[in-house]
């Protein structure tokens, strides 16, 4: 019998399966790096925003709140800082309608569910909620993306009727009469040239960032909610 | 797309159409009536309850409430702004003018949204550039951090653009001596006197 030549398609095949336990086995090491109880893992990539050029904006990998935060979680924390129950916090920081659906200051009621999503509270409010539990808002670019994807991995409730505040709601500045052009009116705006819409399609991204255009950080607005992120390093060990 | 537009533009209304009187002044200069008020006309209180870190013009270091005791008037730019901030100078300038022998008592903010270049040299050459007079002017620079809370308490939008500028609203407020803002001009190029009047005493 004359010697078998080495079979390369078995080689081939090996090697490739090989490979592709390799390439499980890196991924699953990668996906061993849990999220925290409640949030999501959510990786790194990139989306198109609406203005300021339509060059894809990247974002890191973080973790997000998987639901926004909601009554229930928000009177633990003002029961354990009373200066931000609603008769005591600083004019500042709030304005006249912060918490006004709750019943009293430790009474969210039956106007306010416990799992309902908290509504009604400042930017001031939600940052210092949210610090308290080490996270901070998400960016505009943060939350953004992750609408932006067809697999929000398990991230509820961003395109319902609630809006969330983000960290730099501030960056989103109204843009002037769009008939003349998209950019903003020089009179009113530093830097005015750098700016306008890309002319992305997305109606609902468009009404986000009008709806931003109009807070302020101590307004409280009934449809108004919010969520916290983290950064992915500092979850490790 | 039209729709959209019409959108932005009501917002932009909106943000614009907040110049003018943000709340009357209490009888008197104190804390306790000036919250009193802000209860019944929800007036936002003292600028000075947001601690922030502040370093100026010199190297020195302070906190948002050490301006407290004289009445400002305070806008956010940055040094390496070309377009409107040089105009938003002016407009101070031209209020300070106005004022006369009452600017003594006044002082003349500049709040940098630039904290990685408004070094104290930065400010420095810019209040030269500008020939700002610094027995009466201010310029001031905080972490990333306290711009944030800065622009928030003062209402001024900011984003950093692609190419590098900073863009952001041409605000002039006006803070009155415990800290409380009363009034606030977008824009540029007005007339000086609603500023100098909203000074008072």
């Amino acid at each position: 019998m004359t010697a078998q030549r080495p079979d390369y398609r078995v080689f081939a095949a090996t090697t490739v399966l090989a490979a592709a336990v390799l390439c499980v086995t890196a991924t699953l090491d990668g996906a061993a790096l849990q999220a925290a109880p409640g949030m999501v893992m959510i990786p790194a990539g990139s989306y198109r925003p609406l203005y300021n050029g339509t060059t894809p904006r990247r974002v890191e990998a973080f973790e997000m709140d998987a639901v926004p935060v909601t009554n229930g979680e928000y009177l633990a924390f003002v029961r354990a800082n009373p200066q931000w129950q609603r008769s005591r916090a600083g004019r500042l920081f709030v304005d006249a309608a912060y918490l006004r659906h709750w019943t009293s200051d430790l009474e969210p009621g039956a106007g306010a569910p416990l799992t309902a999503p908290v509504t009604a509270v400042s930017w001031f409010a939600a940052r210092a909620y949210l610090e308290a539990q080490r996270k901070r808002l998400p960016t505009v670019d943060q939350w953004e993306y992750v609408a932006s994807l067809r697999d929000a991995r398990g991230v509820a409730g961003l395109h319902g009727r609630m809006r969330e505040w983000t960290l730099d709601f501030n960056s989103s500045i109204a843009t002037g009469d769009s008939r003349r052009d998209a950019s903003l009116d020089r009179a009113l705006f530093c830097g005015a040239a750098a700016f306008g819409l890309s002319g992305a399609g997305d109606g609902e991204a468009l009404l986000r960032l009008a709806f931003r255009t109009s807070l302020e950080a101590r307004y409280s607005v009934p449809n108004l909610g919010f969520r916290g992120v983290r950064a992915v390093a500092e979850d490790l060990p | 797309m039209y729709v959209a537009g019409v959108l932005l533009v009501c917002a932009a209304a909106s943000a614009c159409g907040r110049t003018g009187v943000v709340s009357p002044p209490p009888p008197s200069a104190s804390r306790a009536s000036a919250s009193a008020h802000a209860v019944e006309e929800d007036a936002a209180g003292s600028i000075f309850a947001l601690d922030v870190a502040l370093v100026d013009q010199n190297g020195a270091t302070l906190r948002l409430a050490d301006l407290a005791g004289h009445p400002m008037v305070v806008t956010m730019g940055y040094a390496s702004c070309t377009s409107v901030c040089p105009r938003v100078i002016e407009d101070m300038k031209a209020v300070e003018r106005a004022l006369g022998a009452r600017a003594q008592d006044v002082r003349f903010v500049l709040l940098s949204l630039d904290a990685a270049r408004d070094s104290p040299p930065a400010l420095r050459q810019f209040a030269r550039d500008h020939h700002l007079d610094l027995a009466r002017w201010r310029l001031l620079a905080a972490s990333d951090e306290g711009v944030r809370d800065l622009a928030a308490v003062l209402g001024v939008r900011y984003a950093p653009a692609a190419s590098g500028e900073i863009v952001h609203s041409a605000l002039i407020v006006v803070v009155d001596r415990s800290g409380v803002v009363r009034y606030r001009q977008l824009g540029v190029g007005q007339d000086p006197k609603p500023l100098v009047d909203a000074i008072g005493d």
